[in-house]
């Protein structure tokens, strides 16, 4: 019967060093809309990696078939002759509990039912609840393995504020976790203030000195251009407006945690089964960037085992969990533009980390009340964005993976 | 296949369709310091989709077996208010061949990318180049317990390129892509054109600066345009969003001047209109929808149950990424017809305004706000075009700028793009004239 070994022995046996990246994945989703719809998918892939004299084959396939080897040894001709092209070696890993056992179908009608709660009280647009176990696992022609199996839960809703012809802008609340929580009050208070706060929106009338940042518009902006930034691959190839060299901000420190228990984005090895570790990338300048095997052998660096990858492509390379922490703490909301949501973030320069982007959700904070702000542009770039930072509250959140507190930034431009 | 229909039928659904997906995938990439393959495989999956007691359930695998058909029925789960259109049954094949065959083997095709990657770093400025060719052969095949079988062929592929450059300590980047099913990219598409453009955004963006915050008259080439069709108005006209945003209560009320017609269709001629889709992921042949009919709201996208809910005729606009992904409403080819002014009297008619080429993408909100990023522009003074303008935005409010627009030119072209909705994305295409139209123009406040 054809299984990985098999195949990677077959590998072997024809000279090359290879190794095969796994899947198997089952996951449950449930989207009530004004159409609801279920999800269950049962899926598993392969994807091998071929190395011989510095080339590298790659082919994937959602089933294990002889023709995969023979197709990923044909894309070795295109691949240019380079010492950075090896097989990374796996060592046997501590492995964390990232597994905790559900029943999908039972979590997720909990969930879409518990924040149901919320049609009469706002204009509900969409509740959405998924659960997913996936193991994943990455054997060589070495002989080496590792495997584990994951887990993670999702819980969100998206709702406006409508009324005759007023339409407010769509407001985003989720949360990701691991162990099933008790009740998910949290969410549902967030998304009927913030409903609440856009049931009348003005015109910004000043140029403000400095804006606030909540921990979800960073995740929006902040997350998608600094993950791209710190990538050693960029940093390699000059595609990134972070230098390494360069105080960036004292007093900024931000980690990168891959082990964090109840973040569903924590694994124990990396993408190429390199144990997982705490990688500090910024404390005032830039400590590492993230790399995997290739980008840290052609860089000439440490690897801090951040490869990401799907078993339908090469790895790349991706923070985990990312912590900002700043010296100073006091964001004064009083009288400032809080930015709460940003759109078009993709549409950002990400080599220059220049954007320009809108926030739909944004507030003005006036004698403790919250005044709707419509129509409002964010410019700059991400150096700005960093260097710009005169506190981060000590009360932090997690949205996606960024735990933040509040940010206060000057010199981004808001129109 | 068909088993599996007839057993969920026998176990109770009133309703089964089963979408299988092929796919023979490929992507190269060639930069200045890697040749490598990105992503090189096949990927093959079915989707079985069950009505049963009014709501729907799911069960998406890789290997077909009867217990799939007990796993959607589970996992069944609403409202028990799922009501379809149902249709006559239909057999039927569509093959897009290429207008040329592709013979190219991935050695040729790396070379291609080299030669690209060496004429544009000719360019001493140019310090980094990603060069990336994909290839997607697709098979899907759909059957539904309404005797409905719908095979459908195509190739898509592409070339990407994206460069970055330095110069007197100023860093810019730029990029330009090209899409088509009309065979091989760089045979459809003249290869010395794409090195020329990616070089003049790079040069426009190291002398460029970043315009003033603030409302102006501009004029918006058909790229722009296109991804103004699709993401400000377009998104709003899919009826999952509609349902909940602005244009749904304007139906049938004028919002746009009469030379404004805007409209998502099945298929379009011109090489790059990549949304092409003869029959949707719900085995619904595609019709030409106008969602602007000479400034009037008209119609919306509806799958098989927003037809009914809103009483249109369905129209083809139900896709799915693969066989992972349940359909959600997509747009396809999705642009405003042409006008009758030329770009020249346009522009002439500018005293203090932008000339808004090229976007890097955009997204909108249901309460119709729409943003874009710009990598190509020009300040226009006094009806001259002048300097090019650094990397900027434009945003504002969808209702507001159709009801602006003052002109509408005679040229037209089309552009591809990958649209995300709901986690998943899908090939469009997206494209009009040139517009005349005062919008927010996002830079230094």
């Amino acid at each position: 019967m054809l299984d990985v070994t098999s195949i990677l022995d077959k590998a072997k046996n024809l000279g090359l060093s290879a190794e095969i990246y796994y899947v198997e994945r089952k996951e449950y989703e449930i989207t009530r809309e004004k159409q609801t719809f279920s999800k269950s998918l049962n899926e598993s892939g392969y994807g091998l990696r071929v190395f011989k004299d510095g080339r590298v084959g790659f082919a994937y396939s959602t089933k294990l078939e002889e023709s995969l080897l023979q197709r990923s040894m044909d894309t070795m001709k295109v691949s240019e002759k380079d010492e950075a092209n090896y097989l990374p070696e796996i060592k046997p890993v501590n492995s964390l509990p990232l597994f905790y056992k559900v029943d999908p179908f039972e979590i997720c009608k909990t969930y879409i039912e518990e924040l149901s709660d919320l049609r009469g009280k706002i204009n509900v647009i969409s509740i959405t609840s998924s659960a997913y176990e996936v193991k994943v696992g990455l054997e060589n022609t070495e002989g080496e393995k590792v495997e584990e199996t994951r887990s993670g839960i999702y819980a969100g809703v998206i709702a406006n504020y409508v009324d005759g012809s007023y339409v407010g802008p769509e407001i985003y609340e989720y949360s990701t976790f691991r162990y099933p929580k008790k009740d998910l009050t949290t969410i549902k208070d967030t998304i009927i203030s913030k409903v609440q706060s856009t049931a009348k929106r003005i015109k910004l009338d000043f140029v403000p000195k400095s804006v606030i940042f909540t921990p979800k518009a960073m995740s929006e902006l902040f997350v998608p251009l600094f993950s791209r930034a710190i990538s050693e691959e960029y940093a390699y190839r000059r595609r990134t407006p972070l230098r390494s060299n360069d105080i960036i901000k004292e007093g900024l420190k931000i980690v990168d945690d891959p082990t964090i228990g109840d973040s569903i984005y924590s694994r124990s090895f990396d993408g190429e089964g390199i144990e997982s570790k705490l990688n500090v990338i910024l404390d005032g300048q830039i400590k590492t960037y993230l790399s995997n095997t290739y980008w840290a052998r052609k860089a000439h660096v440490e690897n801090t085992a951040s490869a990401y990858r799907n078993y339908s492509s090469q790895p790349v390379i991706s923070p985990t969990n990312l912590l900002v922490r700043y010296a100073e703490h006091s964001v004064e909301e009083n009288s400032k533009v809080v930015v709460d949501s940003v759109q078009g973030v993709h549409t950002s320069n990400f080599d220059t980390g220049e954007f320009s982007v809108v926030s739909p959700v944004a507030w003005l904070i006036k004698d403790g009340k919250r005044i709707g702000l419509r129509e409002l542009t964010v410019t700059g770039d991400l150096l700005q964005l960093i260097r710009g930072i005169l506190a981060i509250s000590k009360a932090e959140e997690t949205y996606g993976n960024l735990t933040i507190g509040n940010v206060e930034v000057e010199g981004i431009s808001i129109a | 296949m068909l088993n599996l229909l007839r057993r969920a039928e026998e176990l109770g659904s009133v309703f089964a369709d089963l979408r299988s997906f092929y796919v023979d995938d490929l992507s190269l990439n060639v930069s200045e310091s890697r040749e490598y393959v990105q992503t090189n495989g096949i990927e093959s999956g079915h989707s079985l989709r069950v009505l049963y007691n009014g709501n729907w359930g799911y069960s998406s695998f890789v290997n077909p077996g009867s217990e799939e058909v007990k796993r959607a029925i589970d996992s069944a789960y609403g409202d028990e208010k799922v009501n379809i259109v149902y249709l006559p049954p239909k057999h039927d094949e569509v093959k897009i061949r290429p207008k040329k065959e592709v013979n190219k083997g991935i050695e040729e095709i790396r070379d291609d990318l080299r030669k690209i990657k060496e004429k544009v770093m000719q360019d001493s400025r140019v310090k980094a180049i990603s060069v990336r060719y994909f290839n997607q052969k697709v098979r899907k095949e759909y059957y539904s317990t309404e005797d409905r079988e719908i095979l459908q062929e195509y190739s898509l592929s592409g070339v990407y390129l994206s460069a970055v450059a330095f110069d007197s300590g100023v860093m810019a980047s730029a990029y330009y892509g090209v899409a088509t099913y009309e065979g091989y990219p760089l045979e459809v598409f003249d290869e010395n054109s794409m090195v020329d453009i990616i070089l003049k955004r790079i040069n426009n963006q190291l002398k460029g600066k970043v315009p003033t915050a603030g409302e102006s008259e501009v004029i918006l080439s058909p790229d722009v345009v296109g991804v103004f069709s699709h993401e400000a108005l377009g998104h709003l006209a899919e009826a999952d969003l509609a349902v909940n945003g602005i244009l749904y209560p304007l139906r049938g009320k004028k919002i746009a001047p009469d030379f404004v017609t805007i409209v998502d269709s099945p298929r379009h001629d011109l090489p790059m209109s990549i949304g092409i889709t003869p029959y949707d992921d719900e085995g619904v042949e595609g019709r030409e929808i106008k969602i602007l009919d000479n400034g009037i709201v008209s119609e919306f996208l509806v799958d098989r149950y927003f037809a009914v809910f809103l009483g249109q005729r369905p129209s083809g606009n139900a896709r799915a990424e693969d066989f992972r992904s349940p359909v959600l409403i997509r747009m396809r080819n999705t642009y405003m017809y042409p006008g009758k002014w030329s770009v020249e009297e346009m522009i002439s008619e500018i005293k203090d305004g932008y000339l808004v080429v090229s976007p890097l993408g955009g997204q909108t909100s249901p309460d119709g706000t729409f943003q874009f990023g710009i990598q190509e522009g020009y300040r226009i003074e006094k009806g001259e075009v002048k300097e090019p303008l650094r990397n900027f935005g434009i945003a504002g409010y969808t209702l507001e700028t159709l009801g602006r627009i003052e002109a509408v030119s005679k040229n037209f072209d089309m552009w591809p793009g990958f649209c995300g909705k709901g986690g998943q994305s899908v090939p469009v295409g997206t494209g009009g004239p040139h517009v005349k139209v005062k919008v927010k123009v996002g830079g230094n406040a």
